[in-house]
């Protein structure tokens, strides 16, 4: 973690400046500490300039009127409600339905995970032998992306089941109905299930009936997932900077924005208990491995 | 293996036996304490979240028993955790799988039919643990109806059952460093021990080799060694009974040292072979003789080392195997140097059937056949001398006679015709000038025959002894009815291949000479004769005459000796005995005469029953 953040903060100043309008840009935190620090300063760093921010958790945000790009850090930052015709970028906000359609001004999430393939296709070269993939998510916004999901997984010759939960109790439930059913589970970055209880049954559940559980967070790989497929956060503020240049500079940007760079974390303990011994190009990539 | 390394085998196993079982009772003590504890501080624990425990059972919400049990977790470290109704079914567990389940193994049924804590070991996931069972009480009400029905101390029932993996990481250490002190402790009893048992199994022992050197010294032919006895115990009555052992030996056995010294003093070589004639030993002659030192053992063969010394002869080993024993053989033994050496071999088997030996001796024959070649070289020399001796004897008597009988003849005819014309005293010289013609007549006869005996050789034939023996008697007739003389001729007399001439000369000689020197009124003779050994006869003439002194034993076999005047028993010559000497000696035989003055002679003659096999 900690050489991570540092070549983060170093390589920020050298990162190339897309051309903007700071004055015309404004932030809001959940929370004006970690993670959201972290990716709104390697956002501004990138961006090119000071950007005014706001921490929700001190006070509502009163937002200028020349503000024409509001870009958010954290869940509670995306789900303020904002005045309308403001161009908003939402970053680590998981779970985060967009519906362009809502509201006049532009909306563009920043992913917190790459792209379905891409997470599918790294899963499989941890677990050759995988045939049966089941995605347990529960908050509204992963519902768009069950059929790409399953179409993705009949592409790589896997079977992708999507397996919404009702809340974050019938966890229990659900992992039952995977014995005997999936050879893996991968929990997408879904605030509604992911707790600290939930994490902890899933890394019993996983290491005592042998099915490997992929997670999408460092956190999680380290609560007893076997690797986990996610995004820096200063790659996410990079990327919201990219997204915020564009739309500055008035050019379509999609709806979801998927970083250029993952990052790879691993466990080893995990590794051990479920006998999977990672491939060698595996440990090469991994950002992080936790023993 | 030695005794000695056998009993501390033995010690050794013993300890390590006792040095094991300490070690792996004590750690399964040990184990089972740990477990125990490890057992009770999860029960603690439970006690502790009892109130989370007694929500969960009341809700029956899963995650309500999830939480507590990850409490429960968090608080022991347990690797799995699980709530089960009282029926053994699992209302939560932290392998959420297990969920909805029944427990029936034998740890939760005990659980289940004693409602009490228990626990056993086991491995889950590769990982030692300690599974437990802790029942958890239900919780009473606190109203007033209960309190008043039940009272507050009264027991309650269970509301389900805990139950729980609880690693036994911290344990092990605990459990490996109270066995690593055990094992210390006991590696220290047991080098204690073992230095111990070496010590006293030495101690023990040492009477043992004591034992092993005197049977070592006795097989060495030692007899008279004795073995210190250094204990009172039964090993030291065995050492007491072998010096008895040894001392009996000693005093009714020949030792190999005294028999080793005998042989090696041995002035002809001696060797010890094998039946198939490989030389075992040889003793100092033998080396010196041949040249060779015998060893090692079995490197020379004696059948190689001799060559019969005629052509054809048969080996020496066959003769050995078909008679039991050799003597005497003639034989060619081939020397170091390359030299053939003549031996005579003598050998004979000895020991057992199975392990029998041969011992040979050789005699040096080279200087015995050098003798026998000079004595028969001195043997011909005096053949000859002798012969011209006898021829010298006989031409002398011959020619003496001759001037005699015309001296003995002239004094005669000169005493008869003239002797009345002599003056008396020329007479009375004249007289003896006849009488000693006449004796030395006599005495040149005798001469005569005697020098015949060896220079006439009459050829040889069987002939009857108890004839030739009767013709004497009765050459003599004349004589021994002027002497009234009884003489017996034995009739088993025997007969014999020899010179009948002489045989007959000498039975004469001696029945003359019986009858003469003999002072009865009726001299009595017998002839007679016995066997001697295989090959000889020995002939008895025996007589009732004056007998012959002691010290003259040998002396009256020489020519002319007489014991007595020539005027007494008739005036022979004493030539007789001497002509019967040399004709029983030409017949290879002996002669000698046992006498006792007044009583009688008897003469022997011991002669070769048959000269015809005379090698």
């Amino acid at each position: 973690m900690k050489p991570a953040l540092l070549s983060a903060f170093l390589l920020f100043p050298a990162a190339p400046a897309y051309p903007a309008a700071p004055e015309n840009t404004a932030a809001v935190l959940s929370l004006d500490s970690g993670a959201y620090l972290e990716a709104f300063s390697a956002f501004q760093a990138a961006y090119g300039g000071e950007v005014v921010r706001y921490d929700l958790s001190r006070q509502k945000p009163v937002i200028d009127e020349k503000v024409k790009l509001l870009v958010t850090f954290g869940g509670k930052a995306a789900g303020y409600s904002y005045p309308a015709g403001i161009n908003i970028i939402y970053c680590l906000a998981p779970g985060l339905s967009v519906k362009p359609a809502a509201r006049e001004a532009r909306e563009v999430r920043i992913a917190l995970t790459p792209a379905f393939p891409a997470t599918l296709a790294k899963i499989r070269r941890i677990q050759p032998g995988l045939k049966h993939l089941r995605i347990l998510w529960s908050a509204p916004g992963y519902a768009p992306y069950e059929q790409a999901a399953m179409e993705e997984g009949a592409r790589q010759g896997v079977q992708v089941t999507p397996f919404r939960l009702e809340g974050p109790d019938s966890l229990p439930g659900a992992l039952r109905g995977a014995l005997g059913e999936a050879d893996a589970l991968w929990l997408p970055p879904d605030p509604l299930i992911v707790t600290k209880e939930n994490l902890r049954i899933l890394r019993e559940f996983s290491w005592d009936n042998n099915i490997p559980f992929y997670g999408s967070t460092k956190s999680m790989t380290r609560e007893g997932a076997l690797a986990s497929f996610g995004i820096s956060f200063a790659e996410i503020g990079k990327a919201a900077a990219r997204a915020a240049a564009a739309l500055d500079r008035g050019e379509a940007v999609p709806g979801t924005v998927y970083p250029e760079r993952t990052e790879l974390t691993l466990n080893a303990a995990a590794a051990k208990k479920l006998g999977i011994e990672f491939p060698g190009p595996v440990l090469d990539e991994a950002g992080y491995l936790f023993p | 293996m030695k005794l000695y390394f056998k009993t501390v085998v033995f010690i050794l196993l013993l300890i390590g036996s006792a040095f094991w079982i300490n070690i792996h009772f004590s750690g399964v003590a040990v184990s089972e304490a740990m477990s125990a504890q490890i057992a009770d501080s999860a029960a603690a624990a439970a006690g502790d979240l009892a109130p989370a425990f007694q929500k969960a059972f009341l809700s029956g919400k899963e995650l309500d028993g999830i939480k507590a049990l990850h409490a429960f977790s968090q608080k022991t470290g347990s690797v799995f955790a699980g709530l089960a109704a009282t029926d053994g079914t699992v209302l939560a567990h932290t392998n959420v799988a297990l969920t909805g389940t029944r427990l029936a193994d034998p740890l939760m049924l005990k659980g289940l039919r004693t409602g009490a804590p228990h626990f056993r070991r086991l491995f889950h996931n590769g990982e030692e643990i300690v599974e437990t069972v802790i029942p958890l009480p239900r919780q009473k009400g606190s109203s007033g109806e209960e309190l008043l029905f039940q009272g507050p101390d009264a027991p309650g029932e269970n509301a389900g059952f805990l139950r729980a993996g609880l690693p036994l990481t911290p344990a092990r250490k605990a459990e490996k460093d109270i066995t690593f002190k055990l094992l210390i402790l006991a590696v220290l009893i047991a080098a204690a021990a073992t230095a111990l048992s070496t010590f006293f199994a030495s101690v023990i022992l040492r009477q043992v080799y004591l034992l092993k050197e005197g049977i070592r010294k006795v097989r060495e032919g030692n007899y008279d060694f004795s073995v210190p006895v250094i204990s009172r115990d039964e090993l030291g009555e065995v050492a007491v009974s072998f010096n008895k052992l040894s001392r009996g030996l000693s005093e009714t056995t020949v030792s190999k040292e005294y028999l080793d010294s005998v042989l090696e003093s041995m002035p002809d070589p001696l060797l010890i072979t094998d039946e198939a004639g490989n030389i075992l030993k040889g003793n100092r002659a033998a080396a010196e003789f041949s040249g060779y030192d015998f060893l090692p053992p079995g490197s020379r063969n004696l059948r190689e080392l001799l060559e019969p010394q005629t052509e054809g002869a048969a080996e020496p080993f066959a003769l050995l195997s078909w008679g039991g024993h050799i003597k005497e053989l003639d034989l060619w033994f081939k020397a170091r140097d390359g030299k053939r050496l003549p031996v005579m071999l003598s050998a004979a088997f000895i020991g057992g059937a199975g392990g029998r030996q041969v011992v040979s001796v050789l005699k040096d024959t080279a200087q015995h056949k050098e003798s026998e070649a000079r004595m028969a070289q001195y043997l011909k020399e005096v053949e000859t001398v002798n012969s011209e001796l006898d021829a010298f004897a006989h031409t002398v008597s011959h020619d003496l006679k001759e001037p005699l009988r015309g001296i003995e003849m002239f004094s005669a005819m000169l005493l008869s015709d003239f002797g009345a014309k002599l003056d008396p005293q020329a007479g009375d010289y004249l007289s003896r000038v006849v009488k000693a013609s006449g004796r030395m007549r006599r005495l040149i006869d005798d001469l005569l025959s005697y020098a015949r005996v060896a220079r006439v050789r009459n050829p040889y034939e069987y002939a009857s002894t108890a004839r030739l023996a009767e013709e004497a008697v009765a050459g003599l007739s004349v004589l021994i009815e002027e002497r009234k003389a009884v003489v017996k001729v034995s009739g088993d007399l025997p007969e014999i291949f020899c010179d009948p001439v002489k045989i007959r000369q000498f039975f004469q000689n001696l029945v003359s000479n019986a009858v003469k020197y003999n002072d009865k009124p009726a001299p009595e003779i017998e002839i007679s004769a016995e066997r001697f050994g295989e090959y000889y006869w020995k002939f008895l003439v025996r007589d009732n005459g004056i007998g012959v002194p002691s010290q003259y034993f040998e002396e009256i076999f020489r020519m002319f000796k007489r014991l007595h005047s020539r005027q007494e028993y008739g005036g022979g010559t004493g030539a007789g005995l001497a002509i019967a000497k040399k004709i029983v000696e030409e017949h290879s035989g002996r002669i000698w005469v046992e006498s006792e003055e007044g009583k009688g002679s008897v003469f022997y003659a011991l002669i070769p029953a048959d000269l015809s096999k005379k090698p």
